[in-house]
């Protein structure tokens, strides 16, 4: 049981960083692979806002929210709008640019040693007792809960409101969503803030879960299998995607080898690329857009 | 931006204010500094260092790598040693090979080095001994972990300060532990992905099983793992009752994170890298220990006294301890000044390495020892160290142990 835990825990991992591939591709096409740095980037402005502007826990989360907003729309304003109408690998290439700018920035910022967040805000990460063989950290439950709550949140925005059809439109056909009126960059910022306000979601509770530093930036590496299994498209293929990454590393950590843990999720991930290369739940037409 | 605008930023970073004139000279370490002199005076020793100071190792490299160079600029200032100051050329290998060979490439044919220092990966080693050897130059690894050719039957021209070994870290911890668990205990053990971390607790795991103890296995993370529960899950559900930990600071501790999270309550047992004070004073855990070479800062003895002026002088954000190892790295070097004549060769250099006892200063159990077969230390001093729930502070839980290094 205590393994179906850690699976459903690592599957919330990897969805809530997914998430934040998935909306920016759905919308723009744009494989963002500066995610994994905006996601750690979101630890730090926790760092820097309990450090240097609120001593209450909650105020600072709510601050570092508001900031990653501004970092998500700042991205795309002064970055990815000028790369709108651009080749694909053109825009891809100025997100590795950016994730290596942004991890660079970070290291002179806040230096190279692993921060302990939940010791500098107080948070008392207790172990939770599910059921008598079953426990998890607090910051553990809480990453379930928000993945649940931003899931619900984003395929609610998404299928029921204005905007989210409007994203949707964009994503499926950008030039007729232009000509019917949609203001393209209105939307592509919006993909980006969402997709930044998820991402640094994740690294806040990664952070009062374990400790931060830059490496683990690594962790948006590790989720991109996640969201290109189910599909870049695709929000139910994200979750779906991470559970089948995140219960195969965990089930070779115990049964079979921890060293395959790592490698594996990039084989499935070459196998799915083979097979069936738009992922479980992605929309076919996706390959040649690719 | 004016200068209480960018205070302000800077306050960001861990709610202290760094001046700027500091904030800039850290910058100018962590770029890749290339200020070596064309020509050495006569009077001048030339020291290259390769250290990771980016990358994914710097945040066990970098902080020693400053605490080096903080070291010999005081003595700089000071008026050097014997009438001889020390000029380093730092060059950032971001602990990776191709760049530590074309580092030491820079240091023999540009620079024109007569000792090389190490702060780095073992990844960087092999490139470094190969062009160090080819042209006679002793290196020095300070900070960096040792290597085996520098213990007995040692190789010539390399020589080693730092405080941690794998395999000597390991012998002092699975005797420590002996020590306090019962002699039918289940030990787990935990490692990273990197040849030393695994070679150090498959050795441990041997020497615990020769002690008739039981073991729940080594679980082995692959460097870069995101989540370290599954591990920790594994090695509780084999009944370990305590856990030897050696791999990087930050590894180390979240393993004992992810068994604590699990609601583990068994002593852990792990290196003694340059965060654990910090770090374990944070996490108040009564029930984790830490086995090192190395003095915590709460014993406020007069080395460590100079070593938190220094830093506190300097303006820099970083950690005392962090510096340690370097800061060592940095009496070696005075060490060797001292007992260098007039010729400052890298010949004359390795001459008296190759014989030679350094004083400590208080810093470790000891003094380093080489000598023409041992170039890592005849003895070496282990302490431990905890966290007292009853003192509301760190203290020492068994005092300097030496082992013999054969």
């Amino acid at each position: 049981m205590q393994i179906l835990a850690n699976i459903v825990v690592l599957t919330s991992l990897y969805a809530l960083v997914a998430s934040g591939y998935v909306l920016v591709y759905k919308v723009s096409r744009v494989l963002n692979l500066a995610h994994g740095e905006l996601m750690i980037l979101g630890a730090y402005l926790l760092v820097a806002t309990s450090a240097g502007i609120a001593s209450d826990p909650l105020v600072a989360i709510a601050l570092t929210a508001m900031f990653s907003i501004v970092v998500g729309l700042s991205v795309y304003l002064l970055l990815m709008r000028k790369m709108t109408g651009q080749p694909v690998l053109a825009a891809v290439l100025t997100t590795v640019a950016l994730g290596i700018l942004l991890r660079g920035a970070m290291v002179l910022i806040w230096g190279p040693q692993q921060l302990n967040v939940a010791a500098m805000i107080s948070f008392d990460n207790a172990s939770i007792a599910l059921t008598d063989s079953v426990r998890v950290s607090t910051a553990a439950l809480w990453l379930v809960v928000c993945t649940f709550l931003v899931y619900l949140g984003l395929l609610a925005f998404l299928h029921m409101s204005r905007w989210g059809m409007r994203m949707r439109a964009s994503g499926q056909n950008a030039l007729l969503a232009a000509q019917r009126g949609i203001n393209l960059h209105t939307v592509y910022a919006l993909a980006w803030t969402l997709s930044t306000f998820s991402g640094s979601l994740t690294g806040v509770l990664v952070t009062l879960d374990s400790r931060i530093d830059v490496n683990m930036a690594v962790i948006g590496l590790k989720a991109f299998p996640a969201a290109l299994v189910g599909g870049l498209d695709s929000l139910p293929g994200a979750l779906i995607g991470a559970g089948v990454i995140a219960a195969l590393e965990v089930l070779l950590i115990h049964y079979v080898n921890p060293l395959l843990s790592d490698v594996v999720p990039f084989l499935v991930l070459i196998a799915i690329l083979i097979v069936r290369p738009w992922g479980l739940y992605g929309t076919k037409e996706e390959l040649n857009r690719v | 931006m004016t200068a209480r605008a960018m205070n302000f930023v800077l306050s960001l970073m861990g709610g202290k204010t760094v001046k700027i004139k500091q904030f800039a000279k850290s910058l100018a370490l962590s770029a890749t500094v290339a200020a070596g002199p064309a020509l050495a005076a006569d009077d001048e020793v030339v020291i290259g260092v390769s250290a990771a100071l980016s990358g994914w190792a710097a945040g066990t490299y970098a902080a020693p790598a400053e605490g080096l160079k903080l070291y010999l600029d005081r003595l700089n200032e000071a008026g050097g040693v014997n009438g001889k100051t020390v000029s380093l050329v730092i060059y950032d290998d971001q602990g990776d090979a191709s760049r530590a060979a074309s580092n030491a490439k820079r240091f023999l044919t540009q620079d024109d080095v007569q000792m090389i220092i190490s702060v780095s990966t073992s990844a960087t080693f092999a490139p470094i001994i190969s062009q160090a050897t080819r042209r006679k130059v002793p290196v020095l690894f300070a900070g960096s972990v040792c290597p085996a050719e520098t213990m007995p039957p040692a190789k010539p021209l390399l020589y080693c300060s730092t405080g941690f070994s794998a395999v000597h870290d390991s012998i002092a911890m699975v005797d420590y532990l002996r020590d306090r668990e019962s002699s039918d205990a289940t030990v787990g053990f935990s490692a990273m992905g990197i040849p030393i971390s695994r070679a150090g607790m498959e050795e441990a795991e041997r020497m615990v099983l020769k002690a008739d103890m039981k073991s729940a296995g080594v679980e082995i993370a692959p460097p870069g793992t995101a989540d370290y529960t599954s591990f920790a899950t594994k090695l509780i559900q084999n009944g370990a009752d305590s856990v030897l930990s050696w791999a990087p600071w930050a590894v180390q501790i979240r393993f004992v994170d992810a068994l604590r999270k699990q609601g583990w309550k068994g002593n852990a047992y792990v290196g003694h890298l340059a965060e654990a004070e910090l770090e374990m004073m944070k996490m108040k855990d009564p029930n984790l220990f830490t086995l090192g070479t190395n003095v915590m800062l709460f014993e406020d003895s007069e080395a460590t006294q100079a070593l938190v002026n220094a830093v506190k002088e300097s303006g820099s954000n970083l950690h005392p301890e962090a510096i340690l190892d370097g800061w060592v790295g940095g009496i070696v070097v005075e060490g060797v000044l001292e007992q260098l004549g007039e010729d400052t060769s890298a010949e004359a250099i390795n001459a008296v390495m190759r014989n030679i006892e350094i004083d400590t200063k208080g810093l470790r159990g000891g003094p380093i020892t080489w000598t023409d077969d041992n170039h890592f230390r005849e003895t070496i001093y282990y302490r431990a160290y905890r966290w007292s729930d009853e003192k509301g502070a760190m203290e020492i839980a068994r005092d300097w142990k030496a082992y013999e290094v054969e």
